[in-house]
């Protein structure tokens, strides 16, 4: 990360530290002055929701909700239906329930809290369980809905931010790898492997954050999941973009290339402006100037390829140049996939 | 473990900051107080987002709780202790009773993987190319857990796999003319996997 990325993202980090401390130390003052039933849950529900980026605050929030309610009917069946059964059976039932919950609800988490509930209600609080357990749910409820209203409203801090800046830094490292690669670049060093294994481990975060930008769009404007759908294509086709460049790399694309008809292909063209297509794509700059300009190369190397093919009596096989030239295709493709999307945009 | 750690660590840290808090601020100030000074010594001592959210529950229950309140360090304490044993109680339940370890959950991630590459091979119902690379990266994730000290029969069986998805992918991808020459790369690093034999 460059220092230039550091500074407003360090900046941004205390200003909500300090909102946070002043929401909480606002809401606990208010608790006890109002004596709200249960008023510590309503303080944790907004300190989960506040202490990570909008979409995985939302996420925090929707886990302990769902976990507080399915905690709660755990405990109404657990406390009414087996009124006469011994506690052990109670809480047994009552976390049983809870587990099962869980899983049919997809939560990941959010089965912890309706557990903390169950154990709460029968275990710490049994002479007045559904006061317990109402007033906690009800509480949880008010501290998500202030959370996502904080965390909404107040130097919001955004998941669809944080991605796309790790998305820019992403396409930026893959850029140089695909530059390296250009036969007039021939005195620098390939990238190694492990380049790629860190290049690929940053898509695989990036894939991982997808599920927060979701959750981020449900509570800003439900009608519009653009960042998601750009997300999603960056994602695709940037990867496309990587494997080939990875592949290209192992295949020692400038190291002299023995046969002619892969000699004429337009390789140089196609890196220099794919590079430029993702170094622009990572600035947020229009791609309007360079629209079209990897369709007429891909069709060169697809004609050149079906000539080469139809003047051999053998079915393709793995060679080299052949293997080159489908990573080329691959690579003008992904590249004007992306410069299409970005275009659109 | 990492959980445990984040778990007993975040506590660690939130109680003790806000115990030596309250011996100076004994109000509802404190809470906000607490928790800008553990968000901020937390960054400084490198706690993981788990463990900073740990520390700052130790604020709000401390300071919102009066019978914690009063209770002050030895809350901490406690607090401390019971997670610990709650956690090795857990852990203990899982070895009895479900325990596999991670290396029989690698072997069955390798073995789906290599199933689903196959398929691919085949023109069977194949998965998609996103499919296989999420296949892939949880697959990784595992095998990350599962084996720290990597050995060289490891290595070898890890970079066939990954040789063998990259044609897989790519076959996915690539125009139906040339589909043919990742197909046979593909075949050949599973047969050679297979040739391998597992550790």
């Amino acid at each position: 990360m460059t220092l230039q990325h550091q500074r407003p993202r360090r900046a941004l980090r205390q200003a909500v530290i300090a909102r946070n401390g002043v929401a909480l130390a606002l809401l606990v003052g208010a608790i006890q002055f109002l004596q709200l039933p249960e008023g510590l849950f309503l303080a944790l529900a907004v300190l989960t929701v506040v202490e990570s980026n909008l979409g995985g605050g939302a996420i925090a929030g929707r886990e302990r909700l769902f976990g507080s309610l399915i905690g709660l009917l755990a405990v109404v069946i657990a406390s009414g239906a087996l009124q006469a059964a011994p506690q052990p059976l109670q809480v047994f039932s009552g976390l049983s329930l809870v587990r099962w919950s869980g899983f049919a609800l997809g939560l990941s988490s959010g089965y912890v809290v309706g557990g903390h509930m169950v154990a709460g209600s029968l275990l710490h609080d049994s002479a007045h369980w559904w006061h317990y357990a109402f007033w906690r749910t009800v509480m949880t409820l008010i501290g998500v809905l202030i959370g996502v209203v904080l965390s909404r409203q107040i130097y919001s801090q955004r998941a669809t931010s944080d991605w796309e800046d790790n998305c820019n830094l992403w396409l930026l490292a893959f850029a140089a790898a695909l530059l390296k690669l250009a036969p007039s670049a021939s005195l620098t060093m390939p990238d190694s492997p492990q380049v790629f294994e860190r290049l690929r481990n940053q898509r695989n975060q990036l894939r991982q954050a997808l599920p927060q930008l979701l959750a981020e769009q449900s509570v800003l404007e439900a009608h519009n999941n653009q960042a998601l759908l750009r997300a999603q294509i960056l994602l695709q086709h940037g990867s496309t973009v990587l494997s080939c460049v990875r592949d290209l790399t192992a295949l020692q694309l400038k190291v002299g290339q023995p046969s002619s008809w892969l000699e004429a292909l337009p390789v140089e063209e196609l890196i220099e402006d794919g590079a430029q297509v993702l170094k622009r794509l990572a600035a947020g700059l229009p791609l309007e100037p360079l629209i079209n300009k990897f369709q007429p190369i891909h069709a060169q190397i697809e004609a050149r390829v079906a000539e080469h093919i139809s003047q051999s009596a053998d079915p393709p096989r793995s060679d080299r140049t052949l293997v080159i030239a489908s990573r080329l295709l691959l690579l003008g493709d992904a590249l004007s996939e992306l410069q299409a999307a970005s275009a659109a945009r | 473990m990492g959980g445990c750690a984040g778990a007993g660590g975040g506590t660690v840290v939130g109680g003790v900051v806000v115990a030596m808090l309250m011996l100076v601020l004994d109000n509802w100030l404190a809470v906000g107080v607490g928790y800008m000074l553990i968000q901020l010594l937390g960054a400084r001592l490198g706690l993981s987002a788990a463990a900073l959210m740990n520390a700052s529950v130790m604020a709000v229950m401390l300071l919102a709780v009066p019978t914690y309140n009063q209770e002050g360090g030895w809350y901490v304490l406690f607090r401390t202790l019971w997670h610990l044993i709650g956690l090795a109680i857990g852990m203990l339940v899982e070895r009895l009773f479900w325990y596999r370890s991670a290396l029989e959950r690698l072997h069955q991630s390798e073995d789906e993987l290599i199933h689903s590459l196959h398929q691919c091979c085949n023109g069977g119902h194949a998965r998609s190319a996103e499919q296989l690379i999420e296949q892939y990266a949880r697959h990784c994730q595992m095998r990350q857990s599962a084996l720290a000290d990597r050995e060289q029969n490891h290595l070898q069986r890890d970079q066939l796999i990954e040789q063998a998805l990259r044609h897989a992918v790519a076959m996915q991808r690539v125009p139906e003319g040339l589909r043919v020459i990742d197909q046979e790369a593909c075949r050949a690093a599973l047969v050679e996997l297979q040739a391998l034999g597992r550790p």
